[in-house]
């Protein structure tokens, strides 16, 4: 099997998941208890005839099946209704807001990546000492720290109390918005700052642990012991050697960040008034939103199996089992 | 019997070997902490952590701060001052206007004030039950005043009017409370009544005609450290003087409060609430959330891994499909989804937690399951004609629980971090039981980052953070001794 063959499966196998995701979608907001234009029904005094109106205009009188096709039909049009609550349509309201989200977790993500390999390898080739164990234990505490509390703290603290960071906001409010696109991206990241690093230090905590485990591993195969035979330095030996056989599996574990730092953009951004998908998702929850939330709930989805077909691919490009084919490896 | 003593033998053996983990013993110690405390809940504190409001001034400081901070010794904790209770031991004093008229004698730790035969038939007499006090700190933002009795008879000329007044260091009678406020003018004052005042009312400080902000009349009567003096004064009224007048009033209590702007372990909150009986009530969510989530996510795990790895085939790839889709699938935001659809009362929370978790779980049995599948001895149970069930409890089981109890302990974190991120964000809960997400939810609408109330904000995270962190503790340090790969 080649690259492209490779390539292929994985594009397929992501349309499969993106069908299966829109129309599980489909069966939570139609099958579920609870129904959501009840709600909507409920806002208004409505006499008999317009409720047969309102569900007439919306296709909720027609069989099941055809429901769910019209729903498909739209949903591949980008057109996710009406919102309940400003009363604009969805995918313009989540247009607005998909950008920041973007940003801040793919900041984030490849933050950790990043951050994770180097300290990973750096307490992994000092182990056993008071180092490897301090930065260890921090990992593992992070690790279990709920994201959206550590953002309290630094809010709290850099924002409240030392008034180092702004408390709130993607970007300054207009009065004294910056004009020039250098000054923009300077005070937008000045804005991310805070969520970013609570973010990142987040899925930082369990990728240490990871990359240390995977590190240690590979230290004790038999490739290590001919490398270090041949008289290598103990750097090259990390670096040249073990860095080659644990990129994969950091490139399957950066999949999992992506899944783990959306799940923590969802508290972060309320915490921080972030304008994106987790904050709108608080806010469609606050006040019944359904439309909202099904279109949040599908894009978000889109996105993260859009992010790990990216991830499949660059592992398809760093593993030569892919690259020149099972049968020549 | 044999198999009893081999059982325990084998438990024994397993706590040797677990008691030489630090990490495990560490988390043990956290977790069982946890537990007594959501055990002993009642027992740790007196409060109920969402109906016991006021309980001292909104955002109080935890006491301890006095200790660490000087200045901050200077703020009042909570003082409650019994006038009546004081005046009766003598710590006070009791003064009629007429003593042959009226009568004041202590029955059962209450006063009754009578009236004596037929002498009442003046305008009016007055009676009033003065203490001292020492205040010697900060003015608070508030205070309080609670009088309780009740008139047991009276004749029809007869009405009363009480008032409340506090005497400043400097000499000046500051008037806090009277009757003609909370009742108008009306002889049925005290019946079975019970009046409470506080000093941050705006009705009040209107009838009094001071600003309305919480604090005014607090400022008006503690200008200064010193020596204060509470009255309260009964005006007992004839309204036909010359007429006879007859009475009976018991007096059951006259207490003053000053809201302490110190409270208790851990503070209050935007309500007066108790921040520590929070934390302690809190613990009972998390702990069974955290619990019975993983334990059902994780029997999924065992069940689907063990029929995926054994049974193989066709269902096997069925299974690794759907595990799959589970694991692609962003966990929190389908939650949220899902239990703002259907109401996430605790039961539908764990449900949730249980059939989004279980795959990563049975993803990991069912390599195991793969790895031990062919191995002799399900290879002779076979040839001796075991069913598949048979070797699925009798000979699988076995050897996959112990994988099992450690995936229970890594995975309960995820459902106690999960839960209280749903609780955050406001989905599903019970608004009568507290979490601490959902107190991570409170302090960010309460104001907690503007009033700079960080007791209210460091705790519950402190928590949920503590006992995920037990729980992970617990749960490698039976991996190291489960899993044969990590055994040194």
């Amino acid at each position: 099997m080649g690259f492209k063959a490779y390539i292929l499966k994985k594009a397929f196998y992501s349309i499969l998941l993106i069908f299966l995701v829109s129309t599980l979608n489909f069966i939570i907001f139609r099958l579920m208890p609870g129904d959501p234009y009840a709600v909507m029904i409920r806002e208004y005094i409505m006499t008999p005839e317009m409720i047969d109106e309102v569900l007439n205009r919306w296709g909720l009188k027609k069989p099941l099946w055809e429901q769910y096709l019209l729903y498909i039909v739209n949903l591949f049009q980008g057109n996710f209704g009406i919102s309940f609550r400003t009363f604009r349509p969805v995918q313009v309201e989540i247009m607005e807001r998909l950008p920041n989200t973007i940003a801040l977790v793919s900041c984030s993500v490849i933050a950790s990546t990043i951050l994770q390999v180097l300290i990973g390898f750096y307490i992994a080739s000092r182990r056993g000492k008071l180092s490897d164990s301090i930065i260890l234990s921090t990992g593992i505490v992070l690790n279990s720290t709920p994201v959206f509390w550590l953002g309290m703290t630094l809010l709290y603290f850099f924002s409240f109390h030392y008034h180092i960071f702004p408390a709130a906001g993607t970007t300054t409010p207009p009065p004294n918005n910056p004009k020039d696109p250098i000054s923009f991206i300077i005070d937008y990241l000045w804005h991310m700052a805070l969520p970013f690093t609570a973010l990142t230090a987040i899925i930082l905590g369990g990728g240490i642990i990871s990359v240390r485990n995977l590190v240690l591993d590979a230290l004790s195969q038999d490739f290590v012991v001919v490398a270090r035979a041949k008289g290598l330095k103990e750097r090259d030996v990390l670096y040249r050697h073990v860095f080659k056989n644990v990129q994969l599996p950091i490139v399957t574990s950066a999949a999992i960040s992506i899944a783990r730092s959306v799940g923590g953009a969802m508290t972060t951004e309320t915490v921080f008034t972030w304008y994106g998908m987790g904050r709108y998702t608080f806010e469609s929850i606050s006040n019944l939103d359904y439309p909202s939330l099904q279109g949040i709930f599908f894009v978000i989805c889109v996105l993260v199996i859009v992010a790990n077909f990216i991830v499949d691919v660059i592992y398809g490009i760093l593993d030569p089992r892919v690259k020149y084919g099972e049968s020549a490896g | 019997m044999i198999i009893d003593k081999y059982r325990r033998e084998r438990i024994a053996r397993f706590w040797k070997q677990y008691k030489r983990s630090k990490k495990g013993i560490i988390g043990l110690i956290i977790l069982l902490t946890f537990i007594l405390m959501a055990i002993f809940a009642p027992l740790l504190t007196p409060y109920d952590p969402i109906r016991d409001r006021e309980l001292a001034e909104w955002l109080a400081y935890p006491e301890w701060v006095g200790l660490i901070n000087r200045e901050m010794a200077d703020l009042p904790s909570n003082i409650k001052i019994s006038i009546l209770e004081r005046s009766l031991k003598g710590e006070g004093k009791i003064t009629l206007s007429n003593s042959s008229a009226i009568l004041a004698k202590v029955e059962n730790n209450f006063l009754i004030v009578k009236s004596v035969g037929s002498a009442f038939n003046a305008e009016k007499l007055e009676l009033e039950l003065a203490t001292m006090f020492e205040y010697a700190f900060n003015p608070p933002k508030s205070f309080g005043i609670i009088l309780l009795g009740k008139l047991v008879d009276s004749s029809d000329n007869f009405a009363i009017k009480a008032s409340f007044e506090v005497v400043r260091p400097d000499g000046e009678i500051v008037r806090v409370w009277d009757s003609d406020f909370t009742l108008g003018f009306t002889r049925r004052l005290m019946v079975g009544e019970r009046i409470y005042v506080k000093s941050s009312q705006p009705d009040l400080l209107v009838y009094l005609g001071l600003p309305i902000y919480r604090d005014t009349l607090a400022k008006k009567v503690f200008v200064s450290r010193g020596q204060y003096q509470l009255r309260a004064i009964y005006e007992f009224i004839n309204l036909e003087p010359g007429k006879n007048v007859n009475f009976t009033l018991a007096i059951y209590e006259i207490q003053f409060i000053v809201f302490g702007l110190r409270f208790g372990l851990l503070g209050t909150d935007d309500m007066g609430r108790d921040i520590f009986t929070q934390i302690v009530y809190g613990s009972r969510v998390s702990l069974l959330i955290g619990i019975s989530a993983s334990v059902i996510s994780v029997s999924l795990s065992v069940l689907i891994g063990i029929i995926a790895g054994y049974v193989g085939g066709k269902t096997d790839e069925l299974l690794t499909r759907i595990s799959d889709l589970i694991m692609v699938l962003p966990a929190l935001p389908l939650m949220i989804v899902i239990a703002a659809m259907i109401g996430g009362g605790l039961l539908q929370i764990v449900i949730l937690l249980s059939l989004l978790g279980w795959a990563p779980g049975a993803r990991n049995i069912r390599a195991f399951v793969l790895s031990i599948k062919n191995k002799p001895y399900i290879e002779a149970c076979k040839v001796r004609g075991a069913g598949t069930w048979r070797i699925i409890f009798k000979h699988i089981m076995p050897s996959v629980l112990p994988i099992a109890y450690a995936a229970v302990a890594l995975s309960a974190p995820i459902a106690i971090v999960t839960e209280a991120e749903l609780a955050y964000l406001g989905v599903g809960g019970d608004p009568y039981m507290i979490s601490w997400g959902r107190m991570l939810q409170y302090a960010q609408k309460g104001g907690a980052f503007q009033y700079g109330a960080w007791w209210w904000i460091i705790p519950p995270g402190l928590c949920i953070a503590l006992l995920s962190l037990s729980f992970v503790l617990i749960g490698h340090s039976l991996d190291e001794i489960f899993n044969p790969r990590l055994r040194r």
